[in-house]
């Protein structure tokens, strides 16, 4: 045998070692990857796409966790609560509440609900008039007194100027009675933690992001891009294996 | 070569649990692009009610209804400020707009939280909007060259920045048709 000869020999062994080595390495990952794509290619036809997740286990990967609403403000019959960051009005939803829902009142204007990033103003209908945002600090209690809107935040109180959308600095030595949360109805509970479940996160995204690794983060997603330089490495050793077999002339 | 390979393993089974979450930047308070409106003069702020014309008109504009019975603007003279949001892809944008003369003087992306398209925010962008009119057909007047791999941002930015033109008009019109508001 020529040392040329002897050469080829050597690498296409060492070749085929490496082949054999990331195959059996990338196998598992090969069949998962191929099913799931299989899937996703059918999402719609089964209706994946439309489908949310409900399962708590798996929401939680997405930073989700199933929120069951214990209290709320109870104004004139109707029920302020605040859900997976949503101002409710019994079972409607008004728009974003973040930071809390510090209190819901009646006032001349119609009903007023303060969350920690704004302030709601709505007829007495539940139809939003105006929401107010940009308040100093995070707001954790309403109250009315004298007449008055009254909030308190982190480090004092404020009074809540509707007319002019603005917080202004009150009086943080006068004691107050803030409005306390209530007990929701069991019932109400419930409707409201079904509602409150995202719609927009379904089993069609659960598979995208397992197929891109995104499941995981940065790192799934370098895992998936590492597969897939291991499968085109398979993909050439493989073929060139093929080319340089001795039957073949290699 | 064996053990490489289980490291190869190893690292494949040691996937990080990073679920990606969202986080809200604010690049600018309320109040500071108030200030930077009104180049710290004082002004007004004030409330601008919707009838059922002008939601049409915003539905055309925006694409869906505008969520809201009433606008608050701030305003001294002429010039009028808007703080408006509108969703990017999914998260609410919070951008700041001031106008006169019919036509964008400034133009600031106050918040942003989605977790792509954040270029929106920088001036290369924004500095696009200055002097920015309305047309007849209420489009922007002028070419707003968009971002690669953040077009639904854009899109937002853009929509508020002719919503804002619009209800500036509204406002000038209601003041040009009240004697007592040119006194």
């Amino acid at each position: 045998m020529t040392p040329n000869l002897r050469r080829k020999r050597l690498l296409r062994l060492l070749l085929l070692r490496w082949h054999r080595w990331c195959g059996v390495t990338v196998a598992l990952f090969v069949v998962l990857i191929s099913l799931s794509g299989i899937l996703i290619n059918h999402a719609h036809t089964l209706g994946w796409d439309h489908q949310p997740l409900r399962s708590s286990w798996l929401l939680s990967h997405y930073g989700v966790a199933p929120e069951v609403p214990r209290f709320g403000y109870n104004v004139n019959n109707v029920w302020l609560t605040r859900v997976s960051n949503q101002l409710y009005w019994n079972l409607q939803a008004l728009g974003e509440c973040n930071d809390g829902l510090a209190g819901a009142s009646g006032v001349e204007e119609g009903v007023v609900a303060q969350c920690g990033d704004g302030l709601y103003l709505l007829t007495t209908d539940g139809e939003l008039v105006e929401r107010l945002t940009g308040p100093p600090e995070p707001m954790q209690k309403l109250g009315v007194f004298a007449g008055k809107l009254m909030a308190q935040g982190q480090k004092q109180i404020w009074e809540i100027n509707t007319e002019e959308g603005r917080w202004l600095a009150g009086d943080s030595s006068q004691a107050m009675d803030w409005i306390e949360p209530q007990t929701l109805p069991d019932r109400l509970s419930e409707q409201l933690s079904a509602l409150a479940t995202p719609q927009d996160i379904t089993w069609e995204r659960l598979l995208l992001d397992f197929h891109s690794g995104r499941l995981w983060g940065d790192v799934g997603v370098l895992v998936v891009d590492l597969l897939g330089v291991i499968m085109m490495f398979l993909a050439c050793s493989g073929v060139w294996a093929w080319l340089m077999h001795p039957k073949r002339g290699g | 070569m064996k053990t490489s390979f289980v490291a190869i393993i190893v690292l494949l089974g040691l996937c990080g649990m990073m679920p990606a979450r969202l986080s809200a930047e604010e690049y600018m308070s309320q109040q500071d692009f108030l200030r930077d409106v009104f180049q710290d003069q004082t002004y007004l702020s004030e409330r601008l009610w919707l009838d059922p014309t002008h939601k049409a008109a915003i539905k055309e504009m925006l694409g869906h209804a505008y969520v809201g019975l009433r606008v608050r603007y701030w305003q001294k003279g002429l010039r009028t400020a808007w703080i408006l949001e509108e969703i990017g892809k999914e998260q609410p944008i919070t951008i700041g707009v001031g106008v006169e003369a019919g036509q964008i003087q400034r133009l600031r992306v106050l918040s942003f939280r989605e977790s792509r398209g954040g270029e929106v925010r920088h001036a290369f962008f924004t500095d696009q909007f200055n002097f920015v009119g309305l047309s007849q057909s209420r489009d922007l007047d002028k070419n707003i060259d968009g971002i690669t791999g953040a077009t639904l941002s854009v899109r937002a930015v853009k929509k508020v920045a002719k919503l804002a033109l619009y209800l500036h008009t509204l406002v000038i019109k209601s003041e040009s048709h009240d004697p007592e508001s040119q006194t």
